[in-house]
């Protein structure tokens, strides 16, 4: 194989794994303080991809320069879908429910984008979008880049913001012991409700820039719902830091599969991946467990 | 009386740690052997050994004579060894008698579903539960859950039964009661290895008790032996300063 | 078990009666349509409840089954000239084989974990089906109309269908009937409750979950084949989770944990969902589904436990129960 094809693979690769990365460390927020798995993780990201459009379409906006609003609208959003619905649904017994529930939730949002926005392809014109930077043979596309550098300083962050304010201490510690945080006055409503909303807003980062050169379409969280879950199985489900290595992972794996097995087969590659390194994952913890 | 389980030098490590450590000892055939120990002695860990969760790193447990070490866990109760855990498990969403008559269905009778039922009410009748037996285990108190634990494995019909405290949290009365079924059950033969914190319970039920602390057997005999060996009061009591 | 003839099962006899003899008051084919959807939802549902409500495994990957089962029968039947009745067997030994030997690693999983690796594995299906030429790539492949009869399962009217899902749905729900109260039936449950007490009583949690998802789906597959027949063409998007959900809804709200509760959920949801289309999905696409999932999503907040569940544990079933062993002894008499 041609190394110059391969290595343009592999930063195709990393410039996708970007938005993957993103998305499934959105998941991950969710996942490591709740302990549920969010189901309609794609779909928030293609409420915020409309949410970016509509900026564009109503009143001309740079998709770029929209990020922060878009993040604050689906905080906004993120909160009140935990505070309102999924509390409610929480049980000692089985998830179950959370995971019905999200489902439905992902349903209903894109035929309510089906209703309100049919089911055409819409696109937000950036200034970058469509440039290109050219590293020798190499080719960049400024967006994806561009969404690369959002992808960074969203980590730090929120690496940052983990660490040292407090509502982040307080994240960290309902995720340590919900009930342990409580004893020592946490309100950990406030705190899902945070996480949610956070999760929510991170995704909403990743629908801004990615709204920069891909189309928006009702079903297209579905693409994105399930490459998060893989993200979030490679890096480690709880893990931010994992979620950033798996996304590159994953975008990777995409781009230099679809090199070596033929791009109509790189689903399939992808899928019988994660599968493998769920089930290895879980027989080596099994094995820790007993000793 | 001749020994139906005999464990010899079981050890287990976690990651290095020694959860036990060397620990053997038998019990007879009809007897009722008690285990005792404070918290993180190693008991539960020798229970789960005994009944297949966990595989020894190294000792082996003979059972009737045969080396059932490693065996996996779901094929006890067809050799007539049934267990109880200590937090309990009840199937929530099956009815008392569903709950009874999946241990009978999977038992040493090789029951079917039909037979299952009859001799899952036999059990229920047994243990004082008959009247409970359209209930669900949430509708019921503390000490019915623990009943309920052990109509399960007593339904697989067990030659042995290895109780993890079940009297945990139970009132006097409630004891009294738990300790008058055990006889019953043993006095039809089988043969019980138990955990206990309750020393009254312990004293008046087993022939035998077996000491443990950090993971060792520290020593066994009678109740009163143990209950008069210095060490053992120095590991229940502390050590009287002088 | 005490087994009588009473009013209980006469309702039964009339409702099945009432089923057989519908299609010669109801003529328009888009109301036998809604019938036949029913019907073949309800058998989808079922053949999940195997897994999802006896077993406790949420499968979200059975559209994927389903649509490996309908491929099997419309190949068959156009290359080979197989028909659909001997596809159905294959569909059910080869799918209910395939899914389990895959699935089997996978049991160590537990809850949302195995869910994602039947989506995996659906998605991954699905891919390999819009790529493979065989099976008519992305644009999928047509069952025609070439010859009408039983040996071809093909037929103009759609009263034939309507029978053949009527008998599906009856042979399904009694199968699962039999399943739960027997000895399977038991493991599976306990399996769901809680896997080490499974364990504890002598139940061999792998073997019994790769009976369960063999069962499960070989019982999609035959509605996939039944599926590629009445509906005439199949591609890859049968396969979409989206899909799957169909199934999987109608047992939420009928209450997952019992047999009966999915059968209702489906018998309620599948007419309530045709008629929002109908009605609401001309006004402006996509309203149905909304209000579909609304009610979905309520059911989940409000009655979590489904209809089954609030009435299992409810007066009104208690209250049923003595108005019908009334009857019963009015009828018959006392009996022992």
């Amino acid at each position: 194989m041609n190394t110059e094809i391969l290595i343009q693979a592999i930063i195709n690769g990393i410039m996708v794994g970007g938005i993957y990365a993103m998305i499934g460390m959105s998941l991950n927020m969710i996942f490591g303080v709740m302990k549920i798995v969010n189901f309609c993780q794609g779909e928030l990201l293609m409420v915020s991809m409309y949410i970016t459009y509509l900026f564009y379409s109503e009143l001309g906006m740079e998709p770029f320069v929209a990020i922060p609003l878009v993040a604050v609208i689906m905080f906004g959003v993120g909160a009140l879908i935990q505070s309102t619905m999924i509390t409610r649904s929480i049980k000692e017994d089985g998830d179950q429910n959370v995971l019905f529930l999200t489902c439905c939730l992902g349903i209903f949002l894109s035929n309510t984008a089906l209703l309100l926005f049919k089911s055409d392809y819409r696109t937000a014109e950036s200034v970058f979008s469509n440039k290109v930077v050219s590293l020798g043979s190499m080719n960049i596309s400024v967006p994806k880049l561009l969404g690369f550098v959002a992808l960074c300083v969203t980590t730090v962050l929120i690496f940052l913001m983990l660490y040292y304010t407090k509502i982040g201490k307080q994240i960290r510690a309902t995720s340590q012991n919900a009930i342990g945080a409580q004893v020592t006055g946490i309100r950990t409503k406030v705190v899902y409700a945070c996480t949610y909303g956070l999760g929510a807003a991170i995704a909403g980062i990743a629908g801004a820039c990615l709204m920069s050169y891909y189309y928006v379409y009702p079903a297209v969280g579905n693409i994105y719902g399930t490459r998060s879950f893989i993200v979030v199985t490679m890096g480690g489900l709880g893990s931010v830091v994992g979620a950033f290595f798996g996304g590159i992972g994953l975008g990777i794996m995409e781009t230099v599969g679809s090199v070596i097995v033929g791009a109509a087969f790189k689903d399939t590659l992808v899928f019988i991946v994660f599968i493998l390194i769920l089930v290895i994952k879980e027989n080596l913890n099994i094995r820790r467990r007993k000793g | 009386m001749a020994e139906l389980l005999e464990i010899k030098n079981l050890t287990k490590n976690f990651h290095g740690l020694k959860a036990v450590s060397d620990v053997s000892f038998t019990v007879e055939k009809g007897s009722i052997t008690g285990m005792i120990g404070s918290n993180g002695a190693g008991k539960t860990t020798v229970f789960n050994m005994i009944s297949g969760v966990l595989t020894p790193t190294s000792g082996s447990i003979i059972y009737q004579g045969k080396d059932i070490t490693g065996t996996k866990a779901c094929k006890y109760t067809g050799m007539g060894i049934a267990r109880t855990f200590q937090i309990m498990k009840p199937l929530r969403n099956m009815t008392v008698l569903d709950n009874v008559v999946s241990g009978a269905i999977f038992g040493r009778k090789q029951l079917n579903a039909v037979q299952a039922r009859e001799y899952a009410a036999e059990i229920l009748e047994f243990t004082g539960l008959y009247d409970k037996k359209d209930l669900y285990p949430k509708d019921m108190g503390t000490p019915y859950k623990k009943r309920l634990e052990v109509a399960r494995a007593l339904a697989t019909d067990p030659e042995l039964l290895l109780l993890d405290e079940v009297m945990a949290g139970l009132n006097p009365t409630e004891t009294d009661e738990a300790v008058e079924l055990f006889q019953k059950i043993n006095e039809q033969g089988t043969t019980i290895l138990l955990i206990e914190h309750i020393m009254r319970a312990v004293a008046s039920l087993c022939q035998k008790v077996v000491v443990m602390h950090h993971g060792e057997k520290i020593t066994e005999g009678t109740p009163e032996q143990v209950m008069n060996d210095p060490y053992v009061i120095e590991i229940y009591l502390g050590k009287e300063e002088d | 078990m005490r087994k009588k003839f009473g009013i209980r099962q006469i309702l039964l006899l009339v409702l099945i009666l009432i089923c057989l003899i519908v299609p010669t008051f109801v003529k328009t084919p888009y109301m036998l349509g809604i019938f036949v959807t029913t019907f073949y939802i309800g058998c989808g549902t079922l053949a999940w409840s195997v897994l999802g409500s006896l077993t406790g495994e949420i499968s979200l990957g059975h559209a994927g089954f389903m649509g490996l089962g309908a491929y099997i029968g419309a190949l068959l039947m156009n290359n080979k000239h197989i028909t659909p009745w001997v596809g159905m067997l294959v569909a059910f030994v080869v799918v209910g084989l395939l899914a389990a030997c895959l699935l089997a690693p996978c049991f160590v999983l537990s809850g949302p974990y195995f869910t994602l690796v039947t989506i995996a594995f659906a998605e991954a299906f699905r891919n390999l089906f819009t790529n493979w030429d065989y099976a008519g790539k992305g644009q999928g492949i047509l069952v025609p109309l070439k010859e009408q009869g039983m040996y071809s399962m093909r037929w103009i009217s759609k009263v034939p269908y309507y029978y053949i899902a009527l008998i599906m749905l009856i042979v399904f729900y009694v199968i699962l009937r039999k399943i739960d109260r027997s000895k399977l039936g038991y493991a599976l449950k306990t399996i769901r409750e809680d896997e080490e007490t499974a364990n504890a009583v002598g139940i061999n949690p792998f073997k019994y979950k790769f009976i369960a998802t063999f069962i499960s789906a070989g019982l999609i597959a035959v509605v996939g084949v039944f599926y590629a027949n009445y509906i005439g063409y199949i591609n890859p998007d049968i396969m979409k989770q989206s899909q799957a959900l169909n199934y999987v809804m109608p047992a939420i709200i009928g209450g997952i944990g019992s047999i009966t509760g999915p059968l209702l959920g489906a018998i309620i949801l599948t007419p309530l969902s045709e008629f929002l289309s109908a009605t609401l999905s001309h006004i402006a696409g996509g309203l149905n589904l909304v209000v579909y999932a609304v009610i979905v999503i309520a059911v989940i907040l409000f009655r979590p436990t489904g209809i089954m569940g609030w009435f299992d544990h409810s007066k009104f079933k208690k209250k049923m129960n003595d108005r019908f062993d009334a009857i019963d002894a009015k009828l018959f008499g006392k009996r022992g």
